[in-house]
């Protein structure tokens, strides 16, 4: 089996357009939550969101040419200019080699195509099929490089980053591929996600103060906050990127996929299958509890998820949970949906590649029988080898994704 | 039928390469008659499309995109000289564009 390591990153948050500034303002704790402006929200209950900054308009006029512009989606924009900083980021050129070795594996729901422009049929648009096509991630991908191995859309909901490195990892190790561009993209903030996800009381109503509705783990949480985003991964064998000299930022050993086969929105009591799916990921990835030193939660703000995310982690970890790190990024990006699994591995990347551990903002009191370090309020240095990426999805579709200092 | 004038060839000739420099971002000094398509702007078909929507708009043609269709399929339009010719073609025989 080929060891698969990560040679390139790019983010496009609502912490920063570029993975610098997004990353400096995830570990200095700086919310990215405010009003939505992407849409008029009188008569929404639910006024705030992580949106991406406004200077993305300007870099995606930049990054992509009108034509192909006008043929994608935002959530397409944001994961093609994300696409183009993470392949930048790795040097690899893809014009030399056998491009039959070189892949896609993008985690999406779908494009997030507003639904009333999808619907306004009496206005001609030749683009209309194409923006609506889940597979345009990975599509438009292998035209810009020209990639002609296997490029393909993975949908698991809030876990569909986790399944598509998943896949991607299976390709290298496999020995089929040499390089597969991973990660996901979404950006849902629409009117018809923010009443939907509203209207199963999963969100957040704190209208008034924006950047502290998102409070992974404390006592005072009441729903997440949507946010958008990409985050996208090189993964290459090893050989590869050692035969080129590439910076290689952490190898990624083969995520754990389970379903939880219970209900459709809810988890397993007390996070049991959450708790199954990161004792699989350490199985699979060849750690002890005791090897592991940070989990970046899936940690939503919601009530449930938080609750059971920590009870699982408390379950699987034993007497060495105490001595993890566990942080929820979310806490300033808000929940990116499908684009979560992506955005949280280049973050957690980010910690093995720096040594710092993102703090949990706005956790102020945690649940009183949790005996974990939720790293509250502040970055914090520390040596990190292994960090668990977790993302668990309506649906029950459950992955985790073991990130390794490599030596 | 619409009689087609040297000053309509012109005004259509600007407009298809004002349209393909705009939609492209190329300087419309760059694309003359021979400029390829696909190769040269790296255009899509699609685009052919969305101009021939905006010409049946423009010069009020009664000409369904499929008949478009037919005749692209043995004469392509490849070049931006053989799109004008083609919309030439459109706004003088409309739904009868000779095969």
């Amino acid at each position: 089996m080929e060891r698969v390591v990560i040679t390139g990153l790019g983010l496009v948050s609502p912490l920063g357009v570029d993975l610098k500034s997004s990353w400096e303002n995830c570990i200095n704790g700086k919310s990215g939550v405010g009003e939505i402006t992407h849409f008029d929200t009188s008569g929404f209950k639910i006024k705030i969101a992580a949106q991406i900054p406004s200077e993305f308009e300007d870099i995606v006029t930049q990054s992509i040419k009108k034509r192909i512009r006008k043929q994608m989606t935002r959530s397409v924009q944001v994961y093609a200019v994300a696409t183009q900083m993470a392949v930048e980021d790795s040097g690899f050129d893809f014009e030399t080699g056998d491009s039959e070795r070189y892949g896609a594996a993008i985690g999406a729901s779908g494009t997030d195509y507003p639904s009333e422009d999808m619907s306004n049929v009496t206005a001609f648009d030749s683009g209309r099929i194409v923006k609506s096509m889940s597979n345009a991630f990975p599509a438009w991908t292998s035209l810009q490089y020209g990639l002609t191995g296997p490029t393909f859309t993975v949908s698991t909901a809030c876990s569909s980053g986790g399944y598509a490195m998943a896949l991607a990892f299976d390709q290298i190790a496999m020995g089929l591929c040499d390089v597969m561009i991973s990660g996901a993209s979404c950006c849902p903030i629409l009117p018809e996600f923010i009443a939907g996800f509203g209207d199963i009381q999963a969100m957040s109503e704190r209208n008034v103060s924006p950047e502290e509705a998102s409070c992974p783990f404390d006592v005072s949480r009441d729903g997440f906050v949507m946010g958008e985003g990409a985050g996208v991964l090189i993964l290459e064998s090893e050989t590869s990127a050692r035969n080129r000299g590439a910076h290689i930022y952490a190898e990624v050993r083969r995520p754990a996929l389970l379903g939880e086969a219970y209900n459709i929105v809810s988890p397993r009591p007390d996070g049991v299958g959450m708790a199954r799916c990161m004792e699989t990921a350490l199985k699979q990835a060849g750690l002890n509890t005791s090897d592991v030193d940070y989990i970046n939660a899936h940690g939503t703000s919601t009530p449930l998820n938080d609750a059971y995310e920590a009870k699982a982690i408390m379950s699987s970890f034993g007497n060495d949970a105490g001595k993890l790190a566990v942080s929820s990024t979310k806490s300033v990006t808000g929940h990116c949906l499908a684009a979560a699994g992506g955005v949280e591995a280049v973050l957690s990347c980010m910690t093995l590649e720096t040594g710092v551990i993102p703090p949990t903002m706005n956790l102020h009191e945690q649940d009183p029988d949790v005996g974990l370090d939720f790293v509250p309020m502040e970055a914090r240095n520390a040596k990190v080898d292994a960090v668990l990426s977790n993302s668990f999805a309506f649906g029950g579709h459950n992955s985790v994704v073991p990130f390794i200092r490599y030596e | 039928m619409t009689e087609i004038t040297n000053a309509m060839k012109e005004e259509v000739s600007s407009f298809v390469k004002e349209y393909f420099a705009d939609e492209c971002e190329v300087e419309i000094s760059g694309i003359n008659d021979g400029t390829l398509i696909i190769e040269d702007l790296d255009g899509d078909s699609l685009m052919f499309l969305s101009l021939l929507e905006i010409i049946r708009q423009k010069y009020d043609v009664d000409v369904e995109i499929k008949t478009i269709g037919k005749r692209l399929m043995t004469k392509p339009a490849e070049t931006i000289g053989d799109v004008v010719d083609m919309v030439l073609l459109v706004i003088e025989y409309g739904e009868n564009i000779p095969e």
